[in-house]
């Protein structure tokens, strides 16, 4: 059985979740991908990760809908959910607002663009 | 037709506005007379090729296309960037991942977009993602194509 720990990294942007998975990856982590909300659900389903790096801006299902779903749901709300959000100056337009992260029960936000070392600490840290 | 390469995702972009500006005069023009007032103006660009060239500077970039007025706006105020500037709309991007350096990736791609007789106004590989700028209207003719060659998981991606 292989004893590495599980992380679901879920953004639309690809060249983002590769550059999250190939740092995860050389820090002895497995990596799940998906590029959606409804592939990450697929992906939570089957895979049950230990942890999941979450976009807010997504098709088809945001972040902040599947945050709220999976803390909701019994069976998967103890898997640790740490929330990238643009939302805010680096976005000049958007639907979402600080408000709905506020009301978001991830355990953790991290404003992009991101500082990859400084996720790796927030994923080491919930990881121990 | 051989057997299809294995894909994780496809992504189509909502219209967008290309633009192609070029100067002759010294290498920093650009940076100062283009990207420096759409940066100003908080215009997002989401694709981005430059080159410098001994007697020439070139950019190359798509923007959304609600920026496309503000742009224009841009580009027309300034005469010297007006002389070499294109704006060509509506035009769409179609990304394919992950790439992992496949020549053979881009090969299928590009003949499949040759195939379909899809002009191709630009194309660019980064870390994962292949991406093609088309014109918006046969994107979804391009998404076939690719179907064609490339197999792409049944739960669509970003905007499939």
């Amino acid at each position: 059985m292989d004893d590495k720990k599980l992380i679901l990294v879920v953004d639309d942007d690809p060249d983002l979740v590769e550059a999250i998975s190939m740092k995860l990856e050389s820090e002895n982590y497995r990596v799940a991908k998906a590029y959606d909300g409804i592939q990450a659900w697929d992906r939570i389903k089957r895979e049950r990760p230990h942890l999941i790096i979450l976009d807010v801006m997504m098709p088809n299902k945001n972040g902040y809908q599947v945050c709220d779903e999976l803390k909701k749901d019994s069976q998967y709300s103890n898997i640790t959910v740490v929330l990238l959000t643009a939302v805010g100056d680096a976005v000049t337009s958007t639907k979402y607002t600080h408000m709905d992260g506020k009301t978001a029960l991830a355990d953790e936000f991290i404003p992009k663009p991101i500082d990859l070392d400084n996720l790796m600490e927030i994923v080491k840290d919930y990881t121990r | 037709m051989g057997e299809k390469i294995p894909m994780e995702g496809v992504n189509v972009s909502p219209k967008m506005v290309r633009v192609s500006v070029s100067h002759s005069s010294p290498e920093g023009d650009l940076t100062v007379g283009f990207l420096h007032p759409l940066a100003q103006d908080r215009i997002n660009m989401k694709l981005l090729i430059t080159e410098e060239g001994k007697e020439e500077s070139r950019v190359f970039c798509c923007l959304a296309g609600a920026d496309g007025t503000r742009t224009r706006g841009l580009i027309d105020s300034n005469p010297d960037l007006a002389k070499g500037a294109e704006v060509h709309e509506p035009v769409g991007l179609i990304s394919i991942f992950p790439l992992r350096s496949s020549l053979k990736t881009v090969g299928l791609a590009l003949i499949a977009l040759a195939e379909a007789r899809i002009p191709v106004h630009g194309f660019c590989s980064s870390l994962s993602a292949l991406t093609f700028v088309i014109d918006h209207d046969r994107l979804q003719e391009a998404l076939a194509a690719f179907e064609g060659c490339f197999d792409f998981p049944g739960e669509g991606p970003a905007g499939r």
